[in-house]
């Protein structure tokens, strides 16, 4: 049982690391804005598949970590996965029935909120982006969580 | 969710310098291991590029060199004959020597709407908040948020990022604040009668406390007219190109700090 518990404890950490990777991987300058928030969906699912355990302080330290890594405010990203968390395990049980592509769009309206939040404390610091190519990263995402839910869903099954 | 309304009003006093230094010794990893795939990229095409390329980039590099040694001798002489005059003025004003740290950037890409990279020295290596940060050919901007092993600079093109410049032609000062575009750069406050020229060389006029004084930052490409406004619009080229730059110079003064950080300065937009 014990020794179950530590290979999802590394499924999880395995796969936000890589997530991690993917949000700062260089791209060409028009890609850019358009990068999915791979970390944000990967917390989404890990959330409605797991949730006794991974929770809102999960997803609160993970925040910390980026915004140190990113060099925001510290508490911006803390403050927007935490959100995001909530969310996801509000309405987990929902979410897990639903087909894939209604996922999708759950997975998108569920960032709106998470990304309006890091706007918003953006704009207080005055440093708004002042474009609507913002909110691309909503789109993308929405379009990568089919591919996202088919691997961390076997990366669970594996585990 | 308290405690993060907590984390945010605590920033604002920095307060928790030593936490974020904590955790970034923690991330660094993961830095390093984004960065890996574009430095294994650029590794490979470097050892398989012909022995020919490598021939004549050597040649075009010594020529360099010899062209560069005859320059760097011309200025020891004018900075002697510079140091002369000075005495003869008795003034009390001199050129000062500074030190330079080379640091590498980790090629990996944070929010894209924020001119930010990450360089590969930290506060160990004698990284501090507010440093100045050289390219090839001229300022490209300064540490913001100093790491132990890593640290992020802020550009010149962020568009939180202003300084005090001076045209070296005419001595005219002004604003230089950043657009947000990699090449693009703001002139503030300039009227149509002052004396400017597309092709003007920007440099830093150590007024702000920001940087020091002397340091060329950027070129003058338009000025534009344009009716009913109070001021001439005018943009500017930084000298070094900033997508591609990958070395980078810290400058350090001799008597040790130059104070203050960007974002401190910024309040004049």
């Amino acid at each position: 049982m014990n020794s179950q518990f530590l290979l999802k404890i590394r499924a999880v950490g395995g796969t936000l690391l890589a997530a991690l990777i993917l949000m700062l991987i260089p791209l060409p300058d028009w890609a850019g804005p358009w990068r999915p928030d791979w970390l944000a969906i990967t917390l989404i699912y890990w959330v409605i598949a797991w949730p006794e355990h991974v929770g809102i302080g999960i997803a609160w330290i993970l925040g910390l970590l980026v915004d140190v890594l990113f060099g925001t405010l510290l508490g911006q990203y803390a403050l927007g996965f935490a959100l995001l968390a909530f969310i996801a395990i509000r309405f987990h049980i929902r979410a897990r029935n639903y087909p894939i592509y209604q996922q999708a769009l759950f997975a998108g309206i569920a960032l709106l909120p998470y990304m309006a939040i890091l706007l918003w404390i953006q704009g207080i610091q005055g440093e708004d982006p002042k474009s609507w190519l913002y909110w691309a990263p909503v789109l993308t995402s929405m379009l990568m969580w089919p591919i996202v839910y088919k691997v961390l869903r076997a990366v669970r099954k594996a585990n | 969710m308290l405690s993060v309304g907590m984390m945010i009003t605590d920033y604002h006093y920095n307060y928790l310098g030593f936490l974020r230094s904590g955790i970034s010794v923690v991330v660094y990893p993961v830095k390093y291991l984004a960065s890996l795939p574009s430095n294994i990229y650029q590794a490979s095409t470097e050892a398989l590029s012909s022995r020919n390329k490598l021939l004549n980039e050597n040649a075009r590099l010594r020529a360099d060199q010899i062209l560069l040694g005859l320059q760097l001798q011309k200025l020891a002489v004018l900075e002697q004959e510079n140091a002369r005059l000075r005495e003869l003025f008795s003034s009390a004003k001199q050129l000062e020597e500074e030190q330079v740290l080379i640091a590498e950037l980790l090629s990996i890409d944070l929010d894209p709407y924020r001119h930010r990279i990450v360089l590969n020295k930290g506060t160990q290596d004698g990284v501090y908040e507010g440093q100045p940060l050289l390219g090839a050919k001229g300022i490209i901007g300064q540490i913001d948020k100093a790491g132990l092993v890593s640290s992020i600079a802020i550009l010149v093109t962020d568009p939180n990022h202003a300084l005090l410049g001076v045209i070296a032609r005419s001595g005219q000062r002004s604003l230089v604040v950043g657009t947000g575009s990699n090449d693009k750069l703001e002139l503030r406050h300039l009227v149509n009668e002052t004396d400017m020229q597309i092709g003007d060389l920007i440099t830093t006029s150590g007024l702000d406390g920001l940087y020091p004084p002397n340091y060329p930052v950027a070129e003058i490409v338009s000025i534009q007219q344009i009716a009913g406004e109070a001021f001439v619009r005018v943009e500017a080229k930084p000298l070094t190109d900033l997508n591609t730059v990958r070395e980078t110079l810290l400058l350090r003064n001799s008597e040790g700090q130059f104070p203050k950080t960007a974002e401190n300065t910024t309040e004049t937009r």
